[in-house]
Order: structure tokens, then C-alpha cells, then sequence
């Protein structure tokens, strides 16, 4: 499109495009081109959308598995997140590692996800931002079960102590089907926040537009040095822990109601925003822009195995990390996306 | 700091951390009550007044955020130096450990961690702080596992890790704290990590050791040097990746292998240095290669129980004369 879309359609295609992207993985999945579970985000997508659209470019996040929508909307690359699926060598892992364990700390900064809850390392870069006087705020993404383990309250506490600009977004799906269980007390995950001395937020994640305004007030918190934040999105995924899970088919109608991306679409509709040709226009757009990525990864060759034992030690000479220091903490042109 | 000053292993550790804050404005350290805690003893005392609370950073005290926290801040930009109060908390943050070892390999080059985590290791009058966790990493890809056993190791060894661009676990005996004394120069001093030290020469068996045990490997040496046995100690200092170079070249000469840690012996180092020396030299060998370690039991408190654990010149000289007569 030649003119730049108006923002509330930019959330849209972004929701849009989180998904068929994920609906592209899915399957790739389901064919067996990828070996590996896929951690399901369908219906996380306001969440993901939301609240990095409270972000400026220079802020770190550190996204867990269900969510692509914050590799997407941090300039990451559907053609690079294909290759790291399918293990391709031109992958930002090189084949290395699957799924969405990769990042990027000097442009995009994304942490790489690691099987360690990455709460504590988000804390790091917070702290970090801190020590140095520059203006970024830390978001780490976390589910609901991860607030059961010890690494959570740790990082939370020490977070709380250092006043660290990190907002921690958990989703809480409220989807529990056949799955249910009681892994927590609280009603409100967001309660735990007390535990710690900081403010807990609670907001609807189908909603996109709550997300933002609610990721905006933590924002302006945490920049302000007033410390860390809890922000608990509810979400509802209708899909059991991985992709590999079945979800009983009585579920889908009310999952039609409370789909983040319908939900958001009758709005834009209410509003007149969108109409049925830019729909169509955006939808082909979405299309096209997986399709190149389908192709790209299919058609990169593997990683070559004599490179397996490569790269086990740094060298000295590596580059040094983190974000280039010449540059203005986070806001460059380039990084800024077309939707702000 | 004076010429031909007598310095402490603390005080040694001190000047390395004191020389890197000074030498590379990326360098910081983490840790609970780091640079003005436990009344003078701890290494990183005072450190705090002359760098500021923007380098000398205090954190509460867990051992996993700690090591988490680290990690994010070396992807940062930074060069973080972790201070954990006692080397059994390394548990406590083994996954983070895992994760920043692995950073480099599973970004194909990208990334890497350099952070320095120092822990205060070995026997300990409180059963929950003794601990030698060198055997519980030896498995982690990525990591540098570094035991100095003398106040100039730890000096240049410590500067080494902190340049370092891999993560490093630095293991400081803290019996050796202010029990050992040397005389250090004033220039810079920068040991390389991975490289052995040869403590004593020796022809005829080949005393692979590190850490605390060294002192005991080196007297049961002179022990059986009256008795016609010359025993080369080497002492590794860096135990993971080890100096397979000059192990190999002292073998190669000796023919004989003996292995001194105060770990326990199952899946101790000591297993994976028998088993790598048995594929490289085992044809050449004149005797089987002999572990002396610590009994498959944790550290002990009671110091007649305590005389049993580690390694002792007496067991270590034994060991020696068995290895002799076969």
C-alpha cells in the first residue's frame, strides 16, 4: 500500500498476521515438514499486539513460546522466523534450535527464550538499562503456570528491590477444557504483584485495545523509574498445552465470540474502519507475505553437519553484545514500524 | 599496593576485580551485600566507595536470578562478575548456568555471555555451604570451570575470566582466603585460562590435581622423592576445558597417572580424565591410572570426620608407591 495504514488497521494486520503465520506453522506441523511441538498462541494475539505497540523500538523484550505476534512486531522477519522452524541453515539458529528460541540483542532486541523461564535474564537487561541511565523498559512474556516457579519469584523480588523498568506480562488462559486443573490459589494472577510491592494489573487479552492502554500505563510507569510492573492479560486459547493437544468441538462457538481478532474486527467494522475491500486487500497482503515466507524456508538448504561442533566457545575477538552504543537508545527511523 | 607486598589470596582476588573495574567500564559486580559485606573478609570488600552502587551492584540473594540477571546483563553490553556467598548455591541457578554456557552454540555465533560467576568452594564447618560443584558442570558445553590454588592464579586467572567472552565459573577456596600468602608482582599479571601449571617436575608418574589438594599432591610428592620416586604434579587450573597438551606430554614421559581431587569419586573429573587418558595413552601406559578422591559422601563437619574426606599427603603417597610397584 503506498500511504502508511491508519494505526487501529495496523493492530489489525499485525493480529492478522500473527496468525497466519502461526496457521503456516501449524501446518508444517500437522505435514511433518517440522518435527517438534508447536506451544499454540491462537488467541493471544491482542496481547502480543497490544502491548508491543505500547513499546518504543529501543525497549527489550523477551518473548516466550506462544509469542511469534512479538518477533513480528519487533521487525523480526516471517522469512527468518520459517527458517528457524524448519531448521534451515540461513536461520537465526542455523538449524541449532527450533520454535522461537532465537533473538537478536542488537537490532530487533529480542532475548533468545530458553528453557529457564527468562524472567530473571529480563531483569538483567533492566537492570542493566538502569546502571546506565538510558530510558528502555524490559517486557518479558510469561504464562500463567510459569508464575508457580521459584525463578519467578526471585526475579520478581529482585526486581522489586532495584525499582528495575520491567513489566512482566503474564497471559492466563482461561481456557481449560479437558486440561483443567488448579495450579494457583489466586483468582487473579495479577494478585501476586502485592507479594512483591508493585502494582498488578489485570486486563481483558482479547482485547487489543485494552492490551495497549493498559501496557501504557505500566509503560509510563516502568520508564518513570517506578519499578516493576505485573500485568495480567486474560486470554482464551482454545487449544490444550501444544498443538498436539485436541480441543473438544462444543468449545468453538464460544471461542468464535471471544476470538481476539473477530472481537476486533466488529469493532473496526462498528467504527466504519474497515469494510469488506480493504479486508480482502489485507488479507491477500497477509497471504502473500507467508507465502514468500513459506517458499524462502522450504527451498533454504540445511544446515551442513560438519558445522555441528562449531561455534562451542566465543572467540575472543567477538563482537562485543548488546545494542550499538552510537546509537540513540532505541529510536531509530528504521526500526520505527510503519504503524506507529 | 606496595613492592614485594605479601598478599592474600583475598587480597589477590581484590586487585583482579579492582584492576578490570578499572581497566574496562563494561566490568561490574553482582551480588548480596558484594563490596562492603562480613566485615573485611569477603574479597570485594570496599569496592563499593571507590566505583559506586552503578558498578558494585548489591542483589538479594538468589542464586538463580542472580546468574539470570547476569546473563541479561552481559547480552547488554556488559561484563558482569557474580559473587554468589558459597559455591553450593550454583545449584540454585544451574539452569542459567546451562542456558549461558549454551547462548553461543545455539546462535550459531551470534551471541555469547560474558560473565564470571566466583563462588567460594570446598570443605566448610556449615553442612549447606560446602560444596565443590566442579563435577556437577563438567557436562555443560560452553563453560569454563577455573580452580586457582594459589594467590597469583587467582589473580591472573580472575583477570583472565573476566575478559573472557564465555561464561566462567570461577571456584575460590575460601580456606585459602587469608591462610595463603604470596609475594606478587605489581605488573599486570594475565593467566591464560586452559592452561596447566607444572608444580614440580618429575619422571616416573604423573599427579593430575586442582584446587585445595594440590598442597597435599605436592607434599605426598617430596614424601616419596627420598625414596627414589619422582613425581611430576600438574596442577590444571582450569578444569573444564582442561590442558589435554600438557597432560599428554608429561604422560607421554611418565607412563603412569594418578588422579587427586576432594570430590567424591563417582562421576567425579577424575573419571573423565581416566577415561580420556585411557583412549589417548592407554596402549603406553606402565599402570593402571589411579583416582584418589573424596568418599562417595557429602562434606563432613567434625574435624576427625573431616581428616578422612579430602585427599591427604598419606593417602596421595600410597597411591604413589602402589602405582610404583606395578
Amino acid at each position: 500500500m503506498s500511504n502508511p495504514p491508519l494505526p487501529l488497521l495496523a493492530l489489525y494486520q499485525q493480529m492478522s498476521l500473527t496468525r497466519a503465520l502461526e496457521d503456516a506453522i501449524r501446518d508444517l506441523v500437522r505435514s511433518r515438514q517440522i518435527v517438534g511441538t508447536l506451544h499454540v498462541g491462537r488467541g493471544h494475539e491482542a496481547v502480543t499486539t497490544g502491548t508491543t505497540a505500547a513499546l518504543a523500538p529501543g525497549d527489550v523484550v523477551a518473548p516466550g513460546a506462544r509469542d511469534l505476534g512479538v518477533l513480528l512486531a519487533r521487525g523480526v522477519a516471517p522469512r527468518q522466523i520459517l527458517a528457524q522452524w524448519l531448521r534451515r541453515a540461513a536461520g537465526p539458529s542455523g538449524g541449532r534450535t527450533g520454535a522461537l528460541h532465537f533473538g537478536d540483542m542488537r537490532d530487533a532486541l529480542v532475548i533468545p527464550a530458553t528453557a529457564t523461564p527468562s524472567l530473571a535474564v529480563a531483569a538483567g537487561t533492566a537492570l542493566a538499562t538502569k546502571v546506565r541511565g538510558e530510558a528502555r523498559v524490559t517486557v518479558a512474556y510469561l504464562e500463567d503456570a510459569a508464575t508457580n516457579a521459584g525463578d519467578f519469584h526471585e526475579a520478581m523480588n529482585l526486581a522489586a528491590t532495584q525499582d528495575l523498568p520491567l513489566i512482566c506480562v503474564v497471559a492466563t488462559n482461561t481456557y481449560v477444557g479437558k486440561f483443567a486443573s488448579r495450579a494457583y490459589r489466586p483468582k487473579h494472577l495479577a494478585d501476586r504483584a502485592a507479594a512483591y510491592g508493585i502494582p498488578g494489573y489485570v486486563v481483558d487479552g482479547g482485547d487489543v485495545l485494552a492490551v495497549r492502554e493498559a501496557m501504557e500505563r505500566a509503560v509510563t510507569l516502568a520508564r518513570a523509574g517506578r519499578g516493576p510492573v505485573l500485568l495480567e492479560a486474560k486470554v482464551f486459547r482454545v487449544a490444550g498445552q501444544t498443538e498436539a493437544d485436541s480441543v473438544p468441538r462444543e468449545t468453538l462457538d464460544e471461542w468464535r465470540a471471544r476470538d481476539p481478532i473477530e472481537r476486533f474486527t466488529r469493532h473496526l467494522r462498528t467504527l466504519g474502519a474497515l469494510n469488506d475491500t480493504l479486508t480482502y486487500e489485507f488479507a491477500a497482503s497477509t497471504l502473500a507475505t507467508v507465502q514468500d515466507a513459506l517458499t524462502y524456508a522450504q527451498h533454504a538448504p540445511p544446515p551442513d553437519p560438519a558445522t555441528l561442533t562449531d561455534h562451542r566457545f566465543a572467540p575472543d575477538d567477538a563482537l562485543p553484545m548488546g545494542p550499538p552504543v552510537e546509537a540513540p537508545v532505541g529510536m531509530t527511523a528504521e526500526r520505527m514500524l510503519q504503524w506507529r | 599496593m606496595a613492592l614485594n607486598e605479601e598478599t592474600t589470596y583475598a587480597g589477590a582476588i581484590r586487585r583482579a576485580l579492582r584492576e578490570e573495574l578499572l581497566h574496562d567500564p563494561r566490568v561490574c559486580l553482582l551480588g548480596e551485600e558484594v563490596g562492603f559485606g562480613a566485615g573485611g573478609e569477603r574479597p570485594a570488600h570496599g569496592l563499593l566507595g571507590e566505583f559506586g552502587p552503578e558498578r558494585i551492584i548489591e542483589l538479594p540473594a538468589s542464586g538463580g536470578a542472580l546468574i539470570g540477571v547476569a546473563t541479561g546483563m552481559a547480552l547488554m553490553g556488559l561484563r558482569p562478575v557474580v559473587e554468589l556467598p558459597y559455591a553450593a548455591l550454583t545449584g540454585e541457578g544451574f539452569s542459567q548456568v546451562v542456558a549461558a554456557a549454551q547462548l553461543h552454540w545455539r546462535t550459531a555465533g551470534a551471541m555469547h555471555a560474558p560473565l564470571v560467576i566466583r563462588a567460594p568452594y570446598g570443605t566448610h564447618a556449615d553442612p549447606w555451604r560446602a560444596a565443590s560443584p566442579e563435577a556437577w558442570f563438567a557436562g555443560v558445553a560452553g563453560l569454563h570451570i577455573v580452580v586457582p590454588s594459589t594467590p597469583y592464579d587467582a589473580l591472573g586467572l580472575l583477570k583472565a575470566a573476566i575478559r573472557e567472552n564465555n561464561p566462567v565459573l570461577f571456584l575460590e577456596g575460601h580456606y585459602f582466603y587469608r591462610r595463603l600468602r604470596e609475594v606478587l608482582t605489581a605488573d599486570e599479571v594475565l593467566t591464560v585460562l586452559g592452561q596447566a601449571e607444572i608444580r614440580r617436575d618429575g619422571d616416573d608418574v604423573t599427579v593430575l590435581t586442582w584446587g585445595a589438594v594440590v598442597y597435599p599432591a605436592m607434599e605426598a610428592a617430596e614424601m616419596v622423592a627420598g625414596e627414589g620416586i619422582s613425581a611430576e604434579v600438574i596442577d590444571l587450573r582450569t578444569v573444564l576445558p582442561y590442558d589435554a597438551a600438557t597432560v599428554a606430554a608429561s604422560l607421554a614421559r611418565t607412563g603412569r597417572a594418578l588422579i587427586v581431587h576432594d570430590t567424591p569419586q563417582t562421576g567425579g573429573l577424575g573419571a573423565e580424565l581416566a577415561a580420556r587418558i585411557a583412549e589417548a595413552h592407554g596402549a603406553t601406559m606402565h599402570a593402571p591410572i589411579t583416582r584418589v578422591a573424596a568418599p562417595d559422601v557429602p562434606f563432613p563437619a567434625a574435624p576427625e570426620l573431616a581428616a578422612s574426606y579430602a585427599p591427604n599427603a598419606a593417602r596421595i603417597s600410597d597411591a604413589l608407591r602402589r602405582l610404583m610397584r606395578t
